[in-house]
């Protein structure tokens, strides 16, 4: 008897001390939190109803009375208990105004229950004096049993309850310290469910139950780390650690306890060391892994700032470039409207080169711009129900200057208009389409542009028709034509060196570029056709009909 | 005649501006901030306003919202005219009211003509 008392003792000691730790650990990482004071008392009350039977029922000398009153102040304090468990848990999800009612209605019935359990005997039946259990029993009611445990129980439930409901809405760090509480309540649920719950009433017997009392420093301990710490080791790593060393004392109590013969256990020594020596390296490397994606993660946000930069660069730059470009243009569109009087031809035919280069430039500036936001991802659709044809015909107006310069024709085919219906009606033969058209039209007006630059004579037809509920467009031109590594290499953007292939120093190869993303954009397709050198060439766009 | 208010601080674009304008039969009035705008375009009353966005001090978009709240201007109609091509700013001066947002660069002084003709009417 005596051994078991100081047995008792020890782990009582230890537990205070691990207790009182937690508690004040947990209150000083946060004053003034409410989570952190609720969780200081939750632990201090459970301390105060395993210190003081433990220290009391050791002089099993005392008066009656006092026998049977101490037993029922440890039933009272589990339903105290249980409210600061409660109190507790809703602060730490933060659902103190969800459940106003039971904020009050627990606390309440609690001290109703812990009133009742001291002062009246409607809870605890008799007290048995046994060797177990720091020499007394206790035996409760029938009906006690229910309400009591159905209290623990319910509550216990509804907080498990909530927490994985929670679980599910937080964001990954709160879900990491929702982990922690729940490993540490399960744990301490069960194995208390099992000594403290499921012997007493099956067996009756007190006699484990203290083991389901230590276990709730599991739990503590679990909870005290997840709202002291902020960064905390992924749950993996916890319950790899907790397996690992589980076997390990495993392997050793195996070892020291049950096996008999030297050679056998030396052997098991050693079984143990690579054990734990592979349990370390697992260790590591969860570790390691999650470092690594912990790096990712930074990595990725410094290059997401990156593109912030450059993009706010392009930006100002090409602000700043267009500003002198805008007053070259201005004057030289001007002078060459004639508001500043009669110039010689001579002079006008200059100045008109020196504004087709402004053109040029501010084109170039446009592109850099669109190409960069395109592969930063800024680029947005403004999707609109707008006619095609129109489309195609502003991209033509505005290529017209150059068609004209180069003595080349521009045509555009439109579809014919179908034979009347029965009804009398022309049916439209282009519906309107869900487009960004300034976007299409630039895309349009990019693909004719570089077929003016790559025609010397003859010119360019473009056609639009519906095919297979697809709007396709046809740009051919009766140019230098292509071969089929041009081809391949036609709709890349500069920077991927393609437009090293090109002879041509007119254009940095953007526009076409920019013409696929955007006809992309409105999950289109381009293609580009040619005979060969010599041979002309034709791009086709398909959109599909939204 | 009708009465134009140019909100600009670059003096090479605006005098090219004013020139254009003036010769299309316009009164221009010259404004180098928002500030002064604001107190331009309660004096005068324009009957539109051209409108920068990159100036000193506060930019062009507190213009638009100011002039939301004055009642003896929110009538205006105002053309945004910017070399910024920023698909968010663009979109709050549309929230704000702006009847356009043009590029500077991409429009030539007789084509925004047509366009202030257009607003004009």
């Amino acid at each position: 008897m005596a051994t078991i008392f100081q047995l008792h003792q020890v782990i009582l000691f230890l537990t205070i001390s691990i207790g009182l730790w937690l508690a004040f650990w947990v209150y000083f990482a946060g004053k003034t939190k409410k989570t952190n004071k609720y969780f200081f008392w939750m632990v201090l009350l459970w301390l105060t109803g395993e210190i003081v039977p433990y220290f009391l029922f050791r002089n099993v000398l005392l008066s009656q009375k006092i026998l049977f009153f101490l037993p029922k102040l440890e039933i009272a304090f589990v339903f105290i208990f249980f409210i600061f468990f409660y109190l507790f848990s809703i602060n730490f999800l933060k659902e103190t105004n969800k459940f106003p009612l039971l904020n009050k209605l627990i606390p309440c019935t609690a001290i109703v229950g812990a009133f009742l359990s001291i002062f009246t005997n409607l809870f605890l039946e008799r007290v048995e004096l046994t060797e177990e259990r720091m020499g007394l029993n206790l035996i409760l009611t029938p009906g006690g049993k229910i309400i009591w445990l159905g209290f623990v129980i319910i509550i216990t439930l509804f907080i498990l309850s909530r927490f994985l409901l929670n679980y599910f809405r937080t964001l990954r760090e709160n879900k990491l310290r929702f982990q922690y509480f729940l490993i540490g309540v399960f744990i301490w649920a069960i194995i208390n469910l099992v000594f403290n719950v499921y012997f007493p009433i099956i067996y009756n017997t007190f006699r484990y139950a203290y083991f389901g009392n230590y276990v709730i420093f599991v739990f503590f301990g679990f909870t005290a780390y997840a709202i002291v710490k902020r960064e905390l080791f992924g749950i993996k790593v916890v319950l790899t650690a907790l397996l690992v060393g589980l076997i390990a004392i495993l392997l050793f109590l195996d070892a020291v306890l049950f096996t008999q013969t030297l050679g056998i256990q030396i052997l098991k020594g050693i079984i143990l060391v690579i054990f734990l020596f592979f349990g370390y390296s697992l260790i590591k490397s969860v570790l390691r892994e999650i470092k690594l994606r912990e790096e990712l993660g930074i990595a990725y946000q410094e290059l997401k700032k990156l593109d912030e930069a450059k993009m706010e660069f392009l930006s100002i730059a090409s602000h700043q470039l267009r500003t002198p470009l805008t007053v070259i243009k201005g004057y030289l569109s001007m002078i060459l409207d004639g508001d500043y009087g009669k110039i010689p031809e001579k002079v006008q035919e200059k100045m008109k080169d020196v504004y087709l280069s402004s053109e040029r430039l501010i084109k170039l500036v446009n592109d850099l711009l669109s190409a960069t936001r395109i592969e930063t991802g800024k680029m947005e659709l403004k999707l609109k129900k707008a006619p095609i044809e129109p489309i195609i015909e502003q991209a033509i107006k505005e290529l017209e200057i150059k068609v004209k310069e180069k003595n080349l024709y521009l045509r555009f085919e439109k579809p014919p208009k179908e034979s009347k219906l029965p009804t009398g009606q022309a049916k439209k033969q282009l519906p309107e389409m869900l487009i960004d058209s300034e976007k299409i039209k630039e895309a349009i007006y990019n693909i004719i542009d570089n077929s003016i630059r790559y025609t010397q004579k003859g010119g360019i037809t473009i056609k639009c028709k519906m095919q297979n509920s697809k709007c396709k467009i046809e740009v051919s031109d009766t140019g230098t034509g292509l071969t089929e590594d041009e081809i391949a290499k036609l709709f890349e953007s500069f920077s991927r060196g393609a437009a090293g292939s090109r002879l041509y120093s007119e254009g940095v190869g953007l526009g076409l570029y920019i013409a696929r993303k955007f006809i992309e954009m409105h999950n289109g397709t381009i293609r580009a056709e040619s005979e060969g050198k010599g041979k002309g060439s034709s791009f086709c766009i398909e959109l599909a009909m939204k | 005649m009708k009465k134009i208010l140019i909100i600009e601080d670059e003096k090479i674009l605006f005098s090219m501006y004013k020139e254009k304008f003036e010769m299309e039969g316009f009164e221009i009035f010259e404004a180098k901030d928002v500030i002064d705008g604001l107190k331009l375009a309660k004096k005068e009353k324009p009957d539109l306003v051209i409108l920068d966005i990159l100036l000193p001090g506060e930019n062009g978009l507190s213009f638009l919202k100011a002039q939301k709240n004055e009642p003896s201007i929110s009538k205006i109609p105002i053309i945004v005219f910017s070399n910024l091509d920023d698909p968010k700013t663009k979109e709050k001066a549309d929230e704000l009211g702006a009847k356009k947002y043009l590029i500077k660069a991409n429009y030539e002084p007789r084509e925004l003509v047509k366009i202030i003709k257009k607003y004009l009417e």
